[in-house]
């Protein structure tokens, strides 16, 4: 599917870019998607983020950087973490494409497996 | 060395930051590794660092594509920045938290490319063979596992105050 979107490149860029900070929480969603202008049925359905089971990452390590990245407590980063352990994936975030790529390229700094899909209904 | 009696790694210091109190042997590997590290990335070495650029669009190779097209570089830029922060603070006897929390994500990155070198696989937990060809890269991949452990625990007894869930 192609977006109809004028220059997306030079927006998606400019949003991942200076929001970009190391290990920081995200900005809140609002302000990362405002200037986007995406309006089309296809694109309106919320993403989800997915972390899946690897064997490098250590748990500690991933429940660290879910807590950083996502302001998550101690208790829902292990309870992610373990999801991402024993059922080899969890869904950590969702929203707008822009939201979710932010996410997946923040996750992919820190070195975790992470995959953005829009699922066919929402659930 | 270990054998001697040494301060807790990784401590907190009262003033704020950390002390890795590492041996200096410790120091000169974690010096040295970020440097190798940063030549694999210069020299594009799919074979070694592919795990440091994970797919993102699992069944739209398309988009996939897209989106390493724009972010791969910055992806790069901040693996290479956060190595040099390791290389450049490794011999320091104190670091702030924030380096800390680099020199996290740059162990993670060595550890990663080696992992991907020895092909690591889920579920292995052979043991340690002196006769393996990669035996050296074994117990260095093993070192770095029990100090990012060290790192995360350290980095993680800060979090007192949680959010409300």
């Amino acid at each position: 599917m192609i977006r109809s979107v004028g220059n997306p490149d030079r927006s998606r860029r400019t949003t991942l870019k200076g929001a970009r900070r190391w290990l920081m929480p995200a900005a809140a969603p609002a302000e990362v998607v405002e200037s986007d202008v995406e309006t089309t049925t296809m694109n309106d359905r919320p993403w989800i983020v997915l972390v899946w089971n690897d064997p490098i990452n250590l748990m500690s390590y991933v429940t660290l950087v879910l807590k950083k990245l996502f302001n998550f407590s101690t208790a829902k980063a292990e309870k992610l973490m373990l999801d991402v352990h024993h059922k080899g994936r969890a869904v950590v975030s969702s929203g707008p494409r822009e939201q979710a790529e932010f996410d997946v390229f923040r996750l992919h700094e820190h070195g975790l497996w992470a995959t953005m899909e829009q699922p066919e209904t929402d659930s | 060395m270990a054998l001697r009696r040494r301060k807790q790694p990784f401590a907190r210091l009262s003033k704020g930051g950390y002390s890795p109190n590492l041996s200096v042997e410790e120091r000169d590997l974690l010096a040295d590794l970020p440097n190798q590290l940063r030549e694999l990335l210069g020299a594009n070495d799919e074979t070694s660092t592919r795990r440091l650029f994970p797919v993102a669009y699992n069944s739209d190779p398309e988009r996939d594509r897209e989106f390493h097209d724009l972010m791969r570089e910055d992806l790069v830029a901040t693996k290479m920045a956060s190595a040099q922060v390791l290389a450049d603070t490794a011999r320091l006897d104190m670091v702030t938290e924030e380096q800390l929390f680099t020199w996290m994500g740059a162990i993670n990155d060595l550890r990663l490319v080696i992992g991907t070198q020895l092909d690591v696989h889920e579920g292995e937990d052979r043991d340690f063979d002196p006769d393996h060809p990669d035996a050296y890269r074994i117990s260095v991949y093993g070192w770095l596992s029990g100090l990012l452990e060290l790192i995360v625990r350290a980095l993680s007894e800060d979090e007192l105050s949680d959010p409300p869930a």
